[in-house]
């Protein structure tokens, strides 16, 4: 869903009768587009010198496949004992299962 | 100026900027040689693969009596807090399945809660839009009434979302239904910092998630009914650091990836997606094949390697792992025995991340832990 900028009903109903108000909401408004405008431009030049997403995904590849994830079958050293944590002492089923009334 | 040419000005400001954005996206379309997906299969890297019995249920944490809407573990490793439908917090043990703590709210219509980085507070928000801080040592009446020790007010819309500031137990950020997000002081009660709100460059929607980086702190995600995430820097709230298109609906949850310059989304579109903060790219879109429909995606969280996306769905338990390199479904929770019995609602990694907790529909929690034969590269 694309963002467009739309002047708000409101503000033109003022400004149709003259009220001081609906111009100062005008004011603001125009100088929030503006600043947009200003920030958008920055985006662009800054989007001159990103990186190409396939670079972008060579680090991210480093970074998954260096940390050590008690959740894969094949991971890292080192090993936590304390991965296993979930499978001594009582499981679930001799758990608390008091309802609260 | 007089008002006519003010709106001419204006008219004119705002066909630039839709100009800008055109030129943005048609610039990033470039950049976009690859994704996640492609790349890492070109490099050779194959699915994660589970046998039957990898990931089981090792836990069922019994005791709400409505939906599971919520849920935060401790940093230290083993307590949860959940919210439900049923309007109380319950804090539990999850080893041993105890619950220590089974808190009444003053307003049972709560859709968010969280643990303080000391564990010994929980925050909760919801359609009463104030967030509530509780001392896990003030004393229960026999009802579970604990006075609240904190009401953070000012929201002018439900509150979605809250997250303490990782290692800051005095700063909480909140999402809200008013678009805004509010940094707070839990001490003093009051705001530090407004994100978006009138006049103001932030999301046009109610704000459902927020997400704040463990690597970096100033910087949190926001996800939106605006089909918008934007990248938020506490230290400059009068507008968002970036803005991330790309869903075709509702953003419900956001997730900081484990490395923190990157994060992950879900939305009602049905899918989820990962992004880069630095350069702004959408890295890969996470769609589920088949049934026709897109169903919206609840919830999400990364594993500790940042590996495996969990995600939960709004139908049945569904609860997919993606592998985050191959955009890959390799397992669904939803078919593995003791499963849950409706949706799931939420999702979240204890902080070794050797445990995936998940919260659903049918009042239940249960914990998720990898009980197979672990092999070293």
């Amino acid at each position: 869903m694309e963002e467009t900028v739309v002047l708000e009903e409101e503000a033109l109903s003022l400004v149709g009768n003259g009220d001081a108000r609906g111009k100062h909401r005008i004011l603001a408004e125009l100088a929030r587009v503006e600043q947009e405008v200003t920030f958008l431009e920055q985006e662009l030049e800054e989007l001159d010198q990103a990186d190409i997403v396939s670079t972008v995904c060579e680090e991210l590849l480093f970074v998954i496949e260096k940390r050590p994830d008690p959740l894969l079958p094949l991971t890292n050293e080192p090993l936590d004992l304390g991965w296993d944590r979930w499978f001594e002492g009582p499981n679930g089923g001799e758990g608390c299962r008091c309802l609260i009334l | 100026m007089s008002v006519s040419e003010l709106k001419e000005r204006h008219a004119v400001a705002t066909e630039t900027v839709n100009n800008l954005r055109d030129r943005l996206r048609q610039r990033r379309l470039q950049l976009l040689d690859t994704d996640v997906a492609r790349y890492s299969s070109a490099q050779g890297r194959t699915p994660v693969s589970f046998g039957a019995t990898d990931l089981v249920c090792c836990r069922t944490l019994q005791g709400h009596t409505g939906k599971v809407y919520s849920l935060d573990w401790t940093p230290e490793r083993n307590r949860i807090v959940s919210a439900s439908q049923d309007g109380r917090l319950i804090v539990w043990n999850a080893l041993t399945s105890q619950k220590t703590h089974a808190i009444k709210l003053p307003c049972a219509w709560v859709m968010t809660c969280a643990f303080s980085p000391n564990g010994q507070s929980v925050a909760c928000g919801g359609l009463d839009s104030v967030c509530s801080i509780f001392s896990l040592s003030s004393t229960a009446d026999k009802d579970g009434t604990v006075p609240v020790s904190r009401m953070l007010s000012g929201h002018r819309g439900y509150v979605s979302c809250c997250q303490y500031v990782p290692n800051e137990d005095a700063h909480l950020i909140t999402s809200s239904g008013d678009q805004t997000c509010i940094l707070w002081d839990v001490t003093t009660g009051l705001k530090t910092s407004v994100f978006g709100g009138e006049f103001q460059s932030g999301h046009t929607a109610d704000v459902l998630s927020v997400s704040i980086s463990g690597s970096n702190p100033n910087w949190f995600i926001s996800g939106s009914c605006d089909s918008t995430a934007r990248l938020w820097d506490t230290r400059a709230a009068s507008r968002a650091v970036r803005t991330f298109h790309g869903h075709e609906g509702d953003v419900n949850t956001v997730k900081f990836f484990p490395d923190g310059y990157r994060f992950g989304t879900g939305s009602d579109d049905g899918t989820c997606r990962l992004y880069d903060i630095r350069t702004g790219h959408q890295l890969q879109v996470y769609q589920p094949h088949g049934d026709g429909e897109n169903t919206p995606v609840t919830s999400i969280a990364f594993s500790v390697s940042g590996r495996l996306l969990f995600a939960g769905y709004a139908s049945n338990n569904t609860c997919y792992v993606w592998d985050t390199l191959l955009g890959e479904v390799v397992l669904d929770l939803g078919l593995v025995q003791d499963s849950h019995k409706n949706r799931i609602s939420c999702l979240g990694l204890s902080a070794d991340g050797s445990a995936l907790c998940t919260g659903s529909w049918d009042s239940n929690l249960k914990i998720w832990a990898f009980g197979g034969h672990r092999r070293v590269i």
